[in-house]
């Protein structure tokens, strides 16, 4: 092919679904910006962004440019960035362990999660040099890790991962069960119990100089890895078959699927529900194919978890509700209509 | 494509699957593979394509030994048409034969126009064109099988590997695909059940146990001798007016 044409195939996807999908994108940051308890209106938002970014000098009120700022605007990125992330790690677990089950919280990645943060907050491991999201990340990678050397020794195959995954969260969350019980006091089992269901009011622009490149740098290798990641329709020795290197691409997406995981956990807690649903609703909006998939997983994952952000301040005034309780509460009926809506294309 | 296979071997666990397979088959060759049930065809198959983990022995494609070469390489060369294949997800026929140019594409060589081409000449191949957009889950066994085939023609091979390639093709299917398969000009090593139909091969592989027992013409592998002992039949052979082809017909030995 001559490389004009090439180019041309490479960039065709990109105006046609890439550039609509960054306006979407941009339309629901600002719309999470926007809405909340105190209503704020998008000029100002464009107002304040201006003063930040290139010093423009407009008069806005400081406690609302503080809200716009400091607040609301690193919550969405990090609720984009982290939807995006779930959902690409979804995407990528059900495409390689062959399983409409697989989440990111499949291999472990959550429960040791959350025996990290648990052992930082109530056992002061690290002595205060890591915080709650530094332990709750060495306790993720912890965990994929003995999951992933479990299913190693058990064989290999993909059933291995699934049931070495359901013994490593077992095995974490009663680690975790167990040390909430013997050691914290209640109000720290009460901020524990909020940290875990997902939590998005601590977070700060260094949260989002980590989220967001990290779940930029999963969309680029997804994309790289589309076609192999096809190849596994028909499992592993048939990928092996049409040329794939199945470990290398194994090894590559679901490492980078738990790093991707294991960040935005150790960031906002366990998100349920984002990995396992979005994937699933998108491919009966564009199909199995994951050229499509995922950009639009990415996509609808970070649309998500924004509205869900939003939603998690709005319902009860004065009160943020943990932002899982919201997607399993929206995304749990959503599943299950599209459950029922797919047995009668069938 | 020459392949050329040298004490091929696989056990599971303690129990020996293949053993001690050596065969050399030529560029052009359409080679069968005879044998009852678990005598081994299918992992030697698995074998040859190198697909098979901890393996005995080795194979070399023309002059590159198979476990040195990268996965994509060894998928642009050879094609491999397994028993039964599954998928739970939502694909049409064209995304299956599609799959076939997975080792000649890369992000950086797009699906391009001659990949449509060739995918539409291996559903063209099959007769499946008509219903390329059509769901593979609603697709009956015998088009499935025509399917992975058209897949494994759109790999644009030099070796196909055929694990009984008939198997729940109507007849006039297995008639249409045997022809396929004789006119293509590339290698070809199939299993076949029907040794009416393994008559047609230029040679024959017999297996037994694991081993390769006889490997010759088909008219002088099928002794009457050998269907005895090995697929526990008595053949009589009928000659056909038509075109003076030998035929079997086959009744049960007991024991």
């Amino acid at each position: 092919m001559p490389r004009k044409t090439v180019l041309g195939a490479l960039l065709r996807p990109v105006a046609l679904w890439g550039v609509p999908g960054a306006i979407v994108l941009l339309v629901a940051i600002l719309a999470g910006v926007t809405i909340g308890e105190t209503p704020l209106p998008l000029s100002m938002v464009a107002e304040v962004a201006a003063n930040n970014l290139w010093g423009a000098g407009y008069d806005v009120d400081l406690i609302d440019a503080g809200i716009i700022w400091s607040y609301r605007l690193p919550r969405t990125l990090v609720a984009a960035a982290c939807g995006a992330g779930l959902a690409l790690s979804g995407v990528v677990l059900q495409a390689l362990v062959r399983n409409a089950l697989a989440d990111p919280y499949l291999l472990g990645v959550s429960a040791g999660a959350s025996t990290g943060a648990v052992a930082v907050t109530i056992l002061g491991l690290g002595g205060g040099m890591i915080g709650i999201s530094g332990g709750a990340f060495a306790g993720a990678v912890l965990a994929f890790v003995l999951v992933a050397a479990l299913a190693r020794a058990a064989g290999g195959g993909s059933a291995q991962l699934v049931l070495a995954g359901v013994a490593g969260s077992q095995l974490f969350n009663a680690i975790t069960s167990f040390l909430i019980a013997k050691s914290a006091n209640a109000e720290q089992a009460r901020g524990i119990m909020f940290w875990l269901l997902g939590n998005l009011s601590g977070v700060r622009w260094p949260d989002v100089w980590l989220a967001v490149p990290m779940a930029g740098l999963g969309l680029l290798v997804c994309l790289l890895f589309v076609r192999s990641m096809d190849a596994f329709s028909f499992g592993a020795s048939a990928a092996a078959s049409l040329g794939v290197s199945v470990r290398r691409v194994q090894v590559m997406l679901i490492g980078m699927a738990t790093l991707m995981t294991a960040t935005m956990v150790s960031l906002v807690g366990s998100i349920g529900f984002v990995g396992l649903v979005i994937p699933h609703a998108m491919r009966f909006v564009v199909g199995p194919r994951h050229a499509r998939l995922i950009p639009a997983s990415a996509l609808a994952g970070a649309i998500f978890l924004i509205a869900a952000d939003v939603v998690s301040r709005m319902l009860i005034p004065g009160q943020v509700i943990p932002i899982g309780v919201v997607t399993a509460l929206v995304g749990a009926p959503g599943f299950a209509l599209i459950l029922i809506h797919n047995r009668r294309r069938l | 494509m020459r392949l050329s296979a040298t004490s091929l071997g696989w056990a599971a666990g303690a129990r020996q699957i293949v053993s001690d397979v050596t065969v050399d088959i030529p560029p052009g060759e359409t080679f069968g593979l005879i044998g009852p049930n678990g005598s081994g065809k299918s992992t030697l198959l698995r074998l040859m394509a190198g697909l098979v983990p901890r393996a005995k022995g080795s194979v070399m494609l023309n002059n590159d030994l198979l476990a040195k070469l990268p996965r994509q390489e060894v998928a642009r060369r050879i094609a491999f048409v397994e028993q039964q294949v599954e998928t739970s997800d939502a694909l049409s026929v064209h995304d299956v034969v599609e799959l076939g140019r997975t080792p000649w594409l890369s992000a950086f060589a797009p699906f391009g126009a001659s990949d449509t081409e060739i995918v539409r000449d291996a559903l063209d191949a099959v007769g499946m064109a008509e219903r390329m957009a059509q769901s593979w889950a609603t697709l009956s066994g015998g088009e499935r099988q025509r399917v992975q085939i058209a897949r494994a023609l759109a790999q644009r091979p030099r070796l196909l590997l055929l694990d009984e390639p008939t198997n729940h093709l109507d007849i006039h299917h297995q008639l249409a695909l045997l022809r396929l398969i004789s006119r293509l000009p590339v290698t070809v090593i199939m299993a076949l059940h029907d040794l009416n139909q393994a008559m047609n091969c230029d040679r024959l592989g017999v297996m037994e146990s694991g081993h390769l027992i006889a490997c010759g013409p088909p008219d002088e592998v099928l002794t009457p001798e050998r269907l005895a002992t090995i697929f526990r039949v008595r053949a009589t052979t009928l000659r056909d007016p038509a075109d003076n082809a030998t035929l079997f017909r086959f009744h049960c030995l007991e024991e």
